[in-house]
This record gives C-alpha cells, structure tokens and sequence, in this order.
C-alpha cells in the first residue's frame, strides 16, 4: 500500500526583477527625450557594453536637469522600499549613491550580457521603447536577464525542469519588452544583456546603477 | 516566465501520514546493518554512522515504500520539456542510513551527478523537546552566496514593502515522519547534534539516466519524469 504524504512546495532564495510605470512618465519623460537627444549632439559616445548605439557618461544627473534628478528620486525610494538594513537600529546607516547615464540605440544595436559590479541596485527607464506602437516579436531589443544560478540549474538534465504548483517550468532566462515609462529594477550582480534592436523609431533608455554607502557622521 | 521574484530553487517539505509502522520496520533494517556493518561509511558524516548506499537491498520492504513516496513527490514536480509526449528518462534511486549520536554533524555538500536529493526523519531524537540548544537542523545555502551579499553585507532584499528581509540561510528543524526533497546541487549541511536519543535519518538521491524507448516499452513501469511542459 503506497504511502498517504501530505507537501508543500517552497520557492527559496528568489531573486527580485521589478517593474512598474514610472507615476512622473507623463510630466517629465519629454522633457527627458529632450535633454537626451540634446546632449548626443554635442557629446560623442562613450563604449562599455554597448554594440551600436550612443552612450552617454554617467554624469546624467548633472547634466539631465529637473527631470533625471525626479526619475533618480524615484529609483532611490523605490530601492528603500526593497531594501533592510538588518542592523540598522535607530538611525540611518547607508546612503544611496546612484550614477546615471543614457542610451539612444538605432536599428541593429545591443548590450552584451554584463552585470554591475560594486553596486547594490541596477534600473533601467524607457523613455522611447521605439516600437511605435507595434507588438511584433521581430523588433526585438527585449531585456533578458539569466537564471544567478545557471549554468548549474542546467549542467546535468538540461531538459529536465523543475514544475512549479502554478503549472510553469523553471526556465533560465526572463524576458521583459520594455514599454515607453516603464522602470525595471534588479540587483546589480544579475547578469542582463538587450537583444539586438530592429525597430525603426529611436529606443532611448536611461540606466542607473545604486550603490551603498555608510552615513558619515556631521 | 514574467517579471517579480524569479528563479526560484525548491524545497519540497512533506509529511508522511501514520508514519509509525513504517518507521518502525526502518529503525529494525538499520539497527540489524548496524550490527552487521558498524564501521559504515565515512562521507560528510562527522561522528555519526552513515551506512552503505545500498540501503533498498538491504532495508527490504519499508524502504521501497518510502523511495515510492519519494519518486511520487519527485515525478509530481519534474517534467522532461523537451520529451514531446514520450517519456525518455528512468530514475535510479540511492538510500542510504545515518545514525547520528551527540555531536554528529554533516559538513556543507552536494550529491553532484543526482537530480533531487531527499532526506526522511525516521527519529529527530529531540524527544518532544522544541529546545534549540539540541541542534541538529538541516541548513540549506542560499546558491547565490555570497555574491548576494557582497556589496552591502548587512542591506537585505525584502519581498514587497514592510516585509521582513529575506534570509540567505533556510533551517529546516528535523521531525519524525518529515520528508524533505531538494535539487542535488543545492549545498546543505547539518548543525552538530546534542540529543540523548540518536538521530535516525534517511538520505536518498535520485540520478534521472536517459534509456533507450525500447527498454521504456519492454519495462513501461520503471519509474522516471514525466513529459511536459
């Protein structure tokens, strides 16, 4: 006779990609596109992870105005929201540090899969996600993020998956097709790449890496 | 797969009801190999005795009710996606015994080869007790340590605001009749133990082998994952 079992399945040490509509979209993500394409006119690009493409320094929240230091506020409350200092009693300990820059990709531009190391928290904001309005898969230029744990999730069975109680299979990747205004934040450690971009329009997004540092005494 | 708190790794916790008799026939199969083999084996075992992997030869018919309940719960969440309808693989079971008196521990390890590693509390040894000082828990390594923690050691995620912070270490407090299966990779270890009573677990691996449909056709009833997606 088999024996009766009673299980529960627990989902352990999940890593965090989190989106949302950026609530400052419609009053300030023109006046971004503007100071974005602005600024490409008088400075060349800089070339990190980026194939194609113009990049700008990561200065942006210098030169980017009123509305880069508003997204930046954003990102900074959204990453406490996020975040515990386990330590912390009764006073702050960390401060945020954040850098920021911008990306105009064309026709045929991507990123290569990196992360950012030295930093707590990585963003992204698409202030023209360059599909015009289009939902076809072929325009590409969607945000892949891989599996922390991979390639060993994968390295002995790579068919065989583990199958969640809600029906879905493990898979090593997410993908996310940035819409214009949405912010996508993830930890900087999480290995991401753009998959090459084929739409006509200009995909403009601005990157922001949060790193932590102590509250120095006044 | 979307957006949220992503790549999970499993913990399968599962209770085996009335488990008393099957217990019962367990504790007599390892208390006779211990007579018979009291040396055992020397793995990740520190102190206590950890028989040979050959425990479903030996254990007789306790032991092939519980590598059942062990492959049910395994097959329930494992699916081949690229099988398209067909199974393709079997699954080749290992058990072994570990009797572990005051002291005992397991150093942090995988079982590299397997695909769920799986352990069952014949006899958490705490006599009812819920004092921690006892020790003995199964610790489970959060996979992305320590990279996880290296920028800020003390700055943890939290899981939706307000929540409490996430932890980089499962403890799973041993039970009797509690079956626990997990991926093979995943590093474990077990706090050093200080009962009066000895500890007596299970330990077993599942390795998935890929067969030849034939041999799925002349033996359809050994057990392996199922197709899907």
């Amino acid at each position: 006779m088999n024996l009766r079992t009673a299980d529960r399945f627990l989902s352990l040490f999940t890593t965090p990609v989190l989106t949302e509509l950026w609530p400052g979209v419609a009053q300030w993500n023109q006046a971004l596109f503007d100071a974005i394409v602005a600024r490409r006119e008088e400075h060349p690009s800089v070339s990190l992870s980026n194939v194609h493409g113009w990049q700008s320094s990561t200065d942006m929240l210098e030169w980017g105005g009123e509305p880069a230091q508003r997204l930046g506020d954003h990102v900074l409350a959204w990453c406490d929201q996020h975040t515990v200092d386990v330590r912390q009693t009764d006073r702050r300990r960390f401060e945020w540090l954040p850098e920021m820059w911008a990306n105009i990709n064309e026709r045929g531009a991507s990123n290569q899969t990196h992360c950012h190391p030295g930093s707590q928290w990585s963003a992204v904001y698409y202030v023209a996600d360059g599909y015009g309005g289009l939902d076809d898969p072929s325009l590409g230029g969607e945000l892949v993020f891989l599996d922390p744990r991979f390639p060993m999730v994968r390295m002995r069975d790579p068919d065989l998956r583990v199958h969640r109680p809600d029906g879905s299979s493990d898979h090593q990747e997410t993908w996310i097709r940035p819409a214009t205004g949405q912010l996508v934040m993830f930890p900087a450690w999480l290995m991401h790449s753009v998959r090459p971009y084929h739409g006509d329009g200009l995909r403009i997004s601005v990157a922001i890496n949060i790193s932590s540092r102590p509250c120095w005494e006044d | 797969m979307g957006v949220g708190h992503l790549f999970d790794t499993p913990l399968i916790v599962a209770e085996i009801q009335d488990c008393a008799d099957l217990n019962r026939g367990l504790i007599v199969a390892i208390e006779q190999r211990l007579a018979a083999d009291p040396e055992g084996v020397a793995i990740s075992n520190r102190i206590g005795w950890h028989s040979d992997i050959e425990m479903l030869e030996w254990a007789g018919e306790p032991a092939h009710r519980l590598m059942d309940a062990v492959i049910a719960i395994a097959n329930k969440y494992t699916r081949d996606i690229a099988a398209e309808g067909r199974r393709r693989f079997i699954w080749v079971p290992e058990m072994w015994a570990n009797v572990s008196g005051k002291g005992a521990s397991n150093q942090l390890h995988t079982h590299a080869g397997s695909f769920w590693s799986a352990v069952y509390y014949v006899e958490d040894g705490y006599q009812g007790s819920a004092d921690r000082a006892l020790g003995g828990e199964l610790e489970i390594e959060d996979p992305r340590a320590p990279m996880v923690n290296m920028e800020a050691p003390d700055l943890r995620f939290r899981t939706a605001a307000n929540a409490a912070p996430v932890s980089h270490e499962t403890i799973i407090r041993p039970s009797t009749g509690r079956l626990l299966l997990f991926p093979a990779w995943l590093r474990h270890a077990v706090k050093p133990y200080f009962g009066e009573v000895s500890r007596v677990s299970i330990a077993m691996n599942l390795t998935a082998i890929r067969v030849p449909a034939k041999v799925l056709e002349d033996f359809p009833h050994v057990p392996g994952p199922p197709p899907g997606d």
